[in-house]
């Protein structure tokens, strides 16, 4: 008996158990592109294309803002959230690698922005720290914003920004058995939007 | 653009095949309630209670499709407050919609706290004896739910890529153990493949077991939100539901009866007439007649991490719900409240938190009361379900216009079956041996209060008629409010052009 189908038998068998117990691996009953779909018609921009099951390209009416939206999910037992990232990507002054995050400070309450430097040219910093302190709008609009994430790269002559939002998720869930998603409220979408494009104006110029 | 063309447009989108259908109706097998309680079930019912699993399985799939109706009608994200709302009125939708979501979780979730940590435990005798001594097992769900809510408060996600790990460890185990337990000779020697029921076996007997079989199918309904992006639903979903159920099924018969094969259910306490089966000690009995020493410590490690992992789900899972209910307006706006820091909902998790843990105090930890917990959870839920039914049927008649993607099959007989099985299951819930007072009295206070907020909530703070059916048309038009393209009077307009 040939072993050449025993040997493509066994690497499938093990390329199969690689993907199933993978980390990328998809959570069970997760559907692509339904929380995109929610989000949709929670943002209700006039330009909102799919790209990909799990992407989708939008942009403002006036076309000054445009964006990726990404969606990504996080398993837990019997539950899986789904959650959507803002991406947009800003040509830079000068080229470079820089990796920045963004979070409020505050114990109770917002008290700030803070920008912390996770690698790169560490004279970036300053400069965009004063940014989001000059641009009155932009502070103004991220104070409020509920953003659990916010990442900043420069990559090359790039500026790639990562928004993940609280709201414009979706928890699903097997007991009780239900899935919910989370909205983004009115203020939040314009805050959302006012900070995108914020971000967008500071690092053009940085 | 019509609402008939935005549904149908919405309804082709972003398609579902089988497997993922399939994969969404199994739950949560080794769920510590679910294994004690079908422990228990066997322990007492035998037979009897395999005849009440397949009531329970045949109910659940009646039940199922019903709910598959309501999701094609109103793909919404509201779902089962929708559909209640636009059958019987806003009242109706708020207790139905609580009763499903917080009342289960008020029971339900403590029984997952109170066992957690004493499935675990109960399988290390050292440890046991340990932890009795300082309080008692019970307290190490307890303590699971305080750091699993810190973590989280943090922003810390245990478990998060375990998930596949956690799900294919419980059902090899499960499985396993199970298997194992039928091909070894047996300890017992038993009537037929579950033994003789210590209860009886008459119809009124079968019917007071059906409740707790139930509990075993918990989640089953899950796939019916996905019939809309089934592909060909119509089949595709009863396939699945059917398979998903009886996959649940046949692991518990498995289970059950290697169980009763290899345990002795003797009589522990005379005077309360309690077995062993009755008893979280039956699982390390058990797991030592398969596999020796080792099984008492698979069995124990594999409670460990499900329990932690089934409590960090809630944690994680809840607060992002009532976070998103205050967005909606439905709580009061402080619960929108996010860390600085973290962005996590401290306010919520501080809620998740306490109502567990809370009720497990108060009930002092006692094993004794996860049954009527369990009960008063499936009360909850049936409850629920009996609202769904009839706005189905509600609408069928009232609105027999409105799109629907998928159709029940044989309307209105699974409506019948599900809920004459559903009411006859909630009348007849208390199993031989047990007082229903401890079941009804909570499950009723706790549905009263819902009732009252419903009440003061539609009537005081929304002023409006708590019992005046919502529009089908305004609630789809509401959903899809911020669809680009015109989208005013259209939707009402074209609503009565069935698909």
């Amino acid at each position: 008996m040939s072993q050449v189908p025993i040997t493509t038998g066994i690497s499938t068998m093990l390329q199969k158990l690689s993907e199933l117990f993978s980390a990328r691996r998809a959570p069970a009953g997760y559907r692509p592109g339904v929380t995109l779909g929610h989000l949709r018609r929670n943002l209700g921009l006039t330009s909102f294309e799919q790209t990909e099951p799990t992407a989708a390209r939008a942009s403002v009416e006036d076309g000054s803002l445009q964006m990726e939206i990404v969606e990504h999910t996080e398993s837990q037992l019997l539950m899986h959230l789904v959650m959507t990232e803002f991406v947009i990507r800003v040509p830079a002054l000068t080229e470079g690698t820089a990796s920045f995050e963004l979070h409020h400070s505050g114990a109770v309450r917002r008290t700030g922005i803070r920008c912390r430097q996770r690698a790169g040219d560490t004279a970036l910093l300053a400069g965009l720290q004063a940014s989001l302190q000059e641009d009155g709008a932009l502070h103004q609009a991220l104070m409020p914003l509920d953003f659990k994430r916010l990442r900043i790269d420069l990559d090359g002559r790039q500026w790639c920004v990562r928004l993940e939002h609280m709201g414009g998720s979706e928890v699903v869930n097997r007991m009780p058995a239900f899935r919910r998603y989370i909205a983004l409220s009115r203020e939040q979408r314009n805050g959302l939007l006012e900070a995108l494009s914020g971000l967008q104006r500071v690092l053009r110029i940085l | 653009m019509s609402i008939n063309d935005r549904l149908t447009e919405h309804l082709n989108r972003g398609t579902v095949g089988f497997p993922t259908a399939l994969a969404s109706t199994i739950g949560l097998i080794m769920a510590s309630p679910v294994i004690l309680t079908a422990t228990m079930g066997f322990g007492i019912g035998g037979s009897a209670f395999a005849v009440a699993m397949l009531i329970a399985v045949v109910m659940m799939l009646a039940q199922a499709t019903t709910f598959a109706e309501a999701a094609s009608i109103l793909p919404t994200t509201g779902s089962v407050y929708d559909y209640i709302n636009c059958g019987m009125g806003r009242f109706f939708a708020i207790t139905g919609t609580l009763s499903a979501y917080l009342i289960v979780h008020v029971f339900a979730g403590t029984a997952e706290t109170i066992l957690s940590g004493v499935m675990a435990l109960v399988n290390f005798e050292h440890l046991n004896t340990l932890a009795e001594s300082a309080g008692g097992s019970w307290l190490l769900g307890v303590g699971f739910v305080i750091v699993f809510g810190i973590l989280n408060a943090f922003g810390v996600s245990a478990f998060g890529r375990a998930e596949i790990i956690l799900t294919f460890g419980m059902w090899t185990t499960l499985m396993v153990f199970g298997v194992l337990g039928l091909i070894a000779a047996p300890a017992v020697q038993l009537d037929g493949w579950f033994g003789e029921s210590l209860v009886g076996t008459d119809l009124i007997t079968i019917l007071s077991l059906v409740g707790m079989a139930m509990f075993m199918f918990v989640g089953c309904e899950f796939v019916t939100p996905l019939a809309p992006d089934l592909r060909n639903s119509a089949k595709a979903m009863p396939k699945a539901m059917i398979l998903g159920l009886l996959s649940v099924a046949a692991c518990m018969f498995i289970y059950g009866a290697a169980m009763k094969r290899q345990v002795e259910n003797v009589l522990l306490d005379a005077a309360s007439g309690v077995h062993l089966l009755d008893t979280p000690m039956a699982i390390p009995k058990f797991a030592e007649q398969v596999m020796g020493h080792i099984g008492p410590m698979w069995l124990g490690i594999g409670f460990l991490f499900a329990g932690a992992a089934t409590i960090n789900t809630l944690m994680a899972g809840v607060p992002r719900i009532l976070y998103g209910m205050a967005v909606d307006g439905a709580l009061p706006k402080v619960f929108t409240y996010l860390h600085p820091r973290f962005k996590t909902p401290l306010l919520c998790i501080l809620v998740a938190m306490l109502i567990p843990c809370l009720h497990a105090l108060y009930l002092g930890g006692n094993t004794d009361n996860i049954m009527h917990l369990v009960l008063a959870a499936v009360c909850a839920w049936s409850f629920a379900y009996l609202l769904v039914t009839l706005s189905v049927v509600i609408l069928r008649i009232r609105r027999p216009d409105l799109p629907r993607a998928y159709r029940s099959p044989f309307f209105p007989l699974p409506q019948i079956f599900s809920s004459v099985g559903i009411l006859l299951g909630m009348w007849f819930i208390t199993p031989p041996g047990m007082n229903p007072a401890d079941i009804y009295v909570p499950f009723a206070v706790m549905l009263g209060c819902t009732a009252v907020y419903a009440l003061f909530w539609t009537l005081v703070v929304q002023k409006v008629n708590p019992f005046k059916p919502a529009s089908v048309e305004e609630v789809l038009a509401k959903e899809f409010s911020n669809e680009p393209g015109p989208h005013n009077n259209g939707y009402i307009d074209h609503a009565a052009k069935t698909l």
